[in-house]
């Protein structure tokens, strides 16, 4: 029988070429025999995997605050800055944003010393105060751009340019994940809108697309484009799938030992799974009164990234491996871009981010969780310890930077 | 359903795919029908839901 065209082109765009790829590398010592292994037999790229090096961690949780967290109001007391607030700054500081007076601006909030560790620490997050002997505050993190989308790459993929894969998917290409009906890397943002830098923050760059962060919904259903547009009974969508399913059989009878062709089957049939795990894992109803309330759920201003971090914790306890949260998108959509009314804006966002950060601390711990969770709170970039608008000493306004 | 085939595949149904497609549209159409849907809509449904099918096979979709 003469193969029609399109078989002809099966045959040797995918199915010799695959072989003779794997077979190169291997040649090529670019695959070790296992990887060569894997990759003829097309493996599933989720299955949970040995890191190189044994790890403590199973799973990560960042919550990613977007905008450059000032480190000097925040986590990093400067008492000589506020004895010399007004004064000009001994060395010409890089003039960045318009207005640099190269005048030094000191912290107008208040520290304080927290937990055995004595870990200073500002009145703008006591909550996380308050769980300070659990955290590891590392001070002497470097990016090398200081602006946002550029320093947002840098800290998601090590480099400042476009197209690198983010540590979440990197992480899911190295140890796969625990729950097969879920994704790997699952982002949780604001369902107002996206950060500064959009999916680039979560993309699996020139890894396979299936380590990439999928967006979950932190409000209505959670997993977008799952759902129908309309309304599908459950029994005519089940005739539908099997009906697909007699189709693919059909065509996989043909093409014996294609396993990709398998893989393909079945991620319909995670996206059939995470219909249902997806929904019933994220329903927090569930949730204690005492738990919805750490997380701040009652509360309007902590509400929504309440939830977020809620979901955070549902979904590593389920096997989840990387889950990255956004905070909310207030005061603007650089939510921690406070240089213009630093004052207002980062109690504003701290306000907000503070108790459900720390409130998922103190959940994990209460369920052994924090043993094997790394929870990452990580900015983009610090500031410079100088202001950009009228300086302290000439105006009682509050005076802007940082 | 054939010419379905014709589009989306590039060639005819199997005698056996035939025979699945067309059991997959009859019941199909009837559980659209209880469904308090006329007959001519429910029929039309069933076709849609399976040009969908059609369209989300590995054969359409896949070039292996």
């Amino acid at each position: 029988m003469h193969p029609t065209r399109r078989e002809l082109l099966q045959s040797i765009g995918g199915g010799f070429g695959t072989l003779a790829l794997a077979g190169l590398l291997d040649q090529a010592g670019l695959l070790s025999p296992a990887c060569a292994a894997e990759a003829l037999r097309g493996a599933n790229p989720l299955a949970p995997r040995q890191g190189h090096f044994p790890g403590k961690a199973k799973a990560v949780i960042q919550l990613c605050q977007n905008g450059g967290p000032s480190q000097m109001d925040l986590f990093d007391h400067k008492p000589e800055l506020s004895k010399r607030s007004g004064q000009p700054h001994p060395e010409q500081v890089e003039v960045f944003q318009l207005g640099n007076k190269n005048v030094l601006l000191g912290t107008p909030f208040q520290f304080a010393r927290h937990g055995q560790c004595g870990m200073e620490l500002s009145e703008l997050i006591p909550h996380l105060a308050g769980v300070a002997d659990d955290l590891c505050l590392i001070r002497s993190m470097f990016t090398e751009n200081n602006n946002h989308p550029f320093a947002l790459n840098m800290l998601q993929t090590g480099k400042t340019f476009n197209g690198r894969p983010a540590m979440g998917s990197w992480i899911g290409y190295a140890m796969g994940t625990e729950n097969q009906d879920l994704p790997c890397y699952i982002v949780l943002r604001d369902p107002g809108g996206y950060n500064t830098s959009g999916k680039m923050v979560w993309s699996s760059g020139w890894l396979p697309a299936v380590y990439q962060g999928t967006e979950f919904n932190s409000s209505g259903s959670p997993v977008l484009h799952l759902n129908p547009a309309r309304p599908i009974s459950a029994e005519s969508q089940a005739r539908s799938r099997r009906f697909l399913q007699e189709l693919n059989a059909t065509h996989l009878e043909d093409h014996p030992g294609e396993s990709e062709l398998e893989a393909c089957i079945q991620n319909f049939e995670l996206a059939a799974r995470m219909q249902l795990t997806a929904t019933q894992l994220l329903d927090l109803k569930s949730e204690t009164e005492a738990t919805r309330k750490l997380y701040g759920l009652d509360n309007p201003a902590t509400a929504g990234y309440g939830t977020r971090c809620l979901m955070a914790r549902r979904l590593v306890e389920s096997g989840v491996r990387f889950v990255q949260v956004f905070p909310p998108l207030d005061p603007s959509f650089q939510p921690w871009d406070n240089h213009s009314n630093l004052k207002n804006d980062l109690t504003k966002i701290c306000g907000h981010v503070d108790q459900p950060s720390s409130a998922l601390i103190t959940d994990l711990k209460q369920r052994g969780l924090l043993d094997d969770v790394m929870v990452m709170w990580t900015g983009e970039f610090g500031r410079l310890p100088i202001t950009e608008g009228p300086t302290v000493a000439t105006t009682t306004a509050m005076p802007s930077a940082h | 359903m054939k010419f379905g085939f014709q589009i989306v595949f590039a060639r005819q149904p199997t005698q056996s795919e035939l025979a699945k497609g067309v059991a997959f549209l009859n019941e199909q159409e009837r559980g659209y029908i209880s469904a308090a849907d006329p007959a001519e809509k429910a029929r039309q449904t069933a076709l849609a839901d399976f040009c969908h099918m059609l369209l989300s096979s590995n054969e359409f979709l896949y070039v292996e």
